[in-house]
C-alpha cells in the first residue's frame, strides 16, 4: 500500500531533520549526517537539495537566513511534531522487538 | 581539432546508467566532457584516469534560458560540496564528474531519483507517442502498399526509403516506450526497498536505425533514376541541414547575448519557420522556372512505341507524357500518347514497362497487375460484388510474347487491354484502336527487351 507522504519517514529524512532541530545551513547537512551516524547514513547532494525543498513546500522547516546562495533552515513546530512522530514509532518498533525476544528467551 | 572529440549518441531520455557508463570509458580513454549540444558530445584531452560521472535530471531547465537559475546554481553548490562538479548540461540533464575514489553519489534516494526522471519523461512522453503513432499509422500504410501495390512502391527508391524511415520511427519509439515503462515498473518496486535499478535504453537500436535511414537516403540518391529528383532533394537534404544550424546558432547567440528564454524561443522558431518557407518556396520556383525555360527536362526520355509506329498518324501530330521509377528492385516506365485536338480522329496509347530485376519479384509484379482493374465497375447488391472486369489468358504469339492475358469487362467483352510478358519484363498496354495482327507484332518488336 503507497504510504502518504512524511507519514514515515526514511533514514535520510530523519536525520536532516534531526539537523535541522538547531539552525544550520542546507549545505553542511551533507557533512552533518555521516558525523552524527559514525558515516552509516550518507546523503547525496541531490537528494538533499530535493527534500530540503520537499520539507520547505510542506512547512515542514523554514528558511532563517540567506548569505548569498548560503540558505540556512530550522525545523518548524509542523516539522519537529513529524520527527518527534517518528521518533515514537521508532521507539514502539524498538519496544516490540525487546518484548518480544524478551519473552522468547525468559518464558 | 587536436585535443577535441565529438560524438554522437542518441541515449535514451532516461538512460543515466548508460551515459554515465559511456563518459566514464571516455574518461579512461582520456577525454572529459566538455560541453553537450544539439549535434552531439563535445570532448576535452586529460590525463587518462578513473573518473566518476552521474546524470542527473533538472527538468525545469529550458534550454534556451541565457544562463543557470538560481535553484541550478545552488544545486551546483550542493553538488560541488561532494566534489561533483558540472561538466555539461543540456535539455533536463546535467552531467557531473567526480575525480574522488569513493564518492558519494549525488542521488542517495531512488524515490527521488524516480520522480525526476518521471517528471522529465513526462515532458518527452506526448513527442514520442506522436511519433510512435504516426510511425505507426505511416508504416502500415507503407507495409499495405507493399503487398497490395508492390510495383509502386519497389520500383520507387524514395518510397523504399521514406517507408523505411517510418518503420525505424515506429520500432524506436514503441521499443523506448516498452523499455522506459518496464524500467520504471521495476524501479517503483525497488525504490520502495530502497534500492536503485540500472537503466538500459534503445540508443543501439536508433544508431541502427539512423544507419538504415543514411543507407536508405545514399541508396536513394544513388538509385533513383527520376528525371528532376536530384535537383528537388539534394538542396532540400543542404537546405534542411543549414536551417538546423542556423537555428541552432541563432538559439546560442540569443543565450550569449542574455536573451529572456521566451523571446530567444520565440525568435528561433519564428526565423525556422520564415526561411522554411523561404527556402522551399525558392526552390520550388527555381524548378518550375527552369523547366519552363527549358533549362533541365522531367521528360524521361522518348517512348519506345508511339502511335506513328502502329497507325499513319504523323509523330508532331502526337503529344506524349511518360513517368519513370527505377530502383534496384524495380523499374516501372508509363507512357501515354495521344492525339492532339486538332486531329479529327482521337486515338490513345498508353502502356506501362515493368522490369524486374530480381526473379522471385517476378510473380507479386504480375499478380498486382492482374487484379489492379478488379475494381472497375464492380455491380454490387447488398455490398456483394456480382461481376469483376478481369484478365483471362490470351494466344501471345501475334505479339512474339512469352505469355499473354486480355482483359474483359464483366459483360464478358474483349477489350484492347493486355498484359504481355518476355523474360523479366511486363507490359501493360492499353490501346484506343482495335489493334490488327500486324500492328501487336510491331507493338511486341518496340516493347519486348532488347
Amino acid at each position: 500500500m503507497p504510504r502518504l507522504k512524511f507519514q514515515t519517514l526514511t533514514e535520510q529524512m530523519y536525520y536532516i531533520l534531526l539537523c535541522l532541530s538547531r539552525e544550520c545551513c542546507g549545505i553542511d547537512i551533507m557533512d552533518q549526517v555521516p558525523a552524527m551516524t559514525g558515516g552509516r547514513v550518507r546523503v547525496g547532494s541531490g537528494t538533499l537539495y530535493n527534500l530540503l525543498e520537499q520539507f520547505l513546500q510542506a512547512e515542514m522547516i523554514r528558511e532563517t537566513r540567506a548569505e548569498g546562495r548560503r540558505r540556512s533552515y530550522i525545523l518548524t513546530p509542523k516539522g519537529r511534531r513529524v520527527l518527534e512522530g517518528e521518533y515514537h514509532r521508532l521507539c514502539t518498533q524498538a519496544e516490540d522487538y525487546r518484548r518480544i525476544l524478551e519473552e522468547e528467551v525468559s518464558p | 581539432m587536436k585535443g577535441q572529440k565529438h560524438d554522437f549518441i542518441p541515449f535514451s531520455l532516461y538512460d543515466r546508467t548508460g551515459m554515465a557508463a559511456h563518459l566514464e570509458k571516455r574518461a579512461a580513454q582520456g577525454w572529459l566532457l566538455d560541453r553537450v549540444t544539439a549535434f552531439g558530445w563535445y570532448y576535452r584531452k586529460m590525463e587518462p584516469k578513473k573518473v566518476h560521472f552521474a546524470v542527473t535530471y533538472y527538468p525545469k531547465n529550458s534550454e534556451y534560458a541565457p544562463e543557470p537559475s538560481e535553484q541550478q546554481l545552488t544545486f551546483r553548490d550542493f553538488c560541488a560540496h561532494s566534489g561533483w562538479n558540472l561538466a555539461a548540461a543540456f535539455g533536463p540533464h546535467q552531467f557531473y564528474y567526480n575525480l574522488k575514489e569513493d564518492p558519494v553519489p549525488i542521488q542517495t534516494d531512488p524515490q527521488i531519483e524516480l520522480a525526476q526522471i518521471g517528471k522529465a519523461m513526462r515532458r518527452a512522453l506526448p513527442f514520442s507517442l506522436f511519433f510512435m503513432l504516426l510511425g505507426l499509422y505511416m508504416g502500415c500504410s507503407w507495409l499495405w502498399t507493399l503487398f497490395h501495390r508492390p510495383i509502386n512502391l519497389l520500383s520507387s527508391a524514395g518510397s523504399l526509403f521514406t517507408g523505411l524511415c517510418w518503420l525505424v520511427l515506429f520500432v524506436f519509439f514503441t521499443a523506448d516506450l516498452a523499455t522506459y515503462f518496464t524500467w520504471r515498473r521495476r524501479a517503483v518496486q525497488a525504490a520502495r526497498r530502497g534500492e536503485f535499478v540500472p537503466t538500459r535504453g534503445c540508443h543501439r537500436l536508433m544508431q541502427t536505425g539512423v544507419l538504415l535511414m543514411l543507407l536508405g537516403l545514399a541508396y536513394w540518391l544513388l538509385a533513383d533514376r527520376t528525371p528532376g529528383l536530384r535537383l528537388f532533394l539534394i538542396p532540400f537534404v543542404a537546405v534542411t541541414a543549414l536551417l538546423y544550424v542556423v537555428t541552432n546558432r541563432t538559439k546560442e547567440l540569443l543565450k550569449r547575448q542574455k536573451a529572456p528564454a521566451m523571446l530567444n524561443i520565440t525568435i528561433t522558431w519564428a526565423l525556422s519557420l520564415i526561411l522554411s518557407f523561404l527556402i522551399m518556396g525558392s526552390i520550388t520556383y527555381s524548378l518550375i522556372q527552369g523547366i519552363r525555360s527549358g533549362a533541365f527536362s522531367l521528360d524521361s526520355g522518348s517512348p519506345p512505341l508511339i502511335l506513328s509506329d502502329l497507325a499513319p498518324i504523323p509523330a508532331e501530330d502526337c503529344e506524349a507524357n511518360s513517368s519513370v521509377a527505377n530502383s534496384a528492385l524495380v523499374s516501372r516506365a508509363r507512357f501515354w500518347i495521344r492525339t492532339t485536338s486538332t486531329m479529327g480522329d482521337y486515338s490513345a496509347l498508353s502502356y506501362t514497362v515493368v522490369d524486374v530485376h530480381l526473379p522471385w519479384l517476378y510473380d507479386i509484379c504480375l499478380n498486382q497487375l492482374l487484379h489492379e482493374k478488379d475494381d472497375l465497375d464492380v455491380f454490387e447488391e447488398d455490398g456483394e460484388p456480382v461481376s469483376h472486369y478481369g484478365y483471362r489468358m490470351a494466344d501471345p504469339a501475334p505479339w512474339g510474347a512469352e505469355e499473354a492475358w486480355q482483359l474483359y469487362s464483366p459483360e464478358g467483352r474483349a477489350l484492347e487491354d493486355y498484359i504481355l510478358h518476355w523474360g523479366n519484363r511486363l507490359v501493360v498496354l492499353e490501346s484506343s484502336m482495335e489493334l490488327t495482327q500486324e500492328q501487336m507484332a510491331l507493338t511486341g518488336e518496340h516493347l519486348e527487351p532488347s
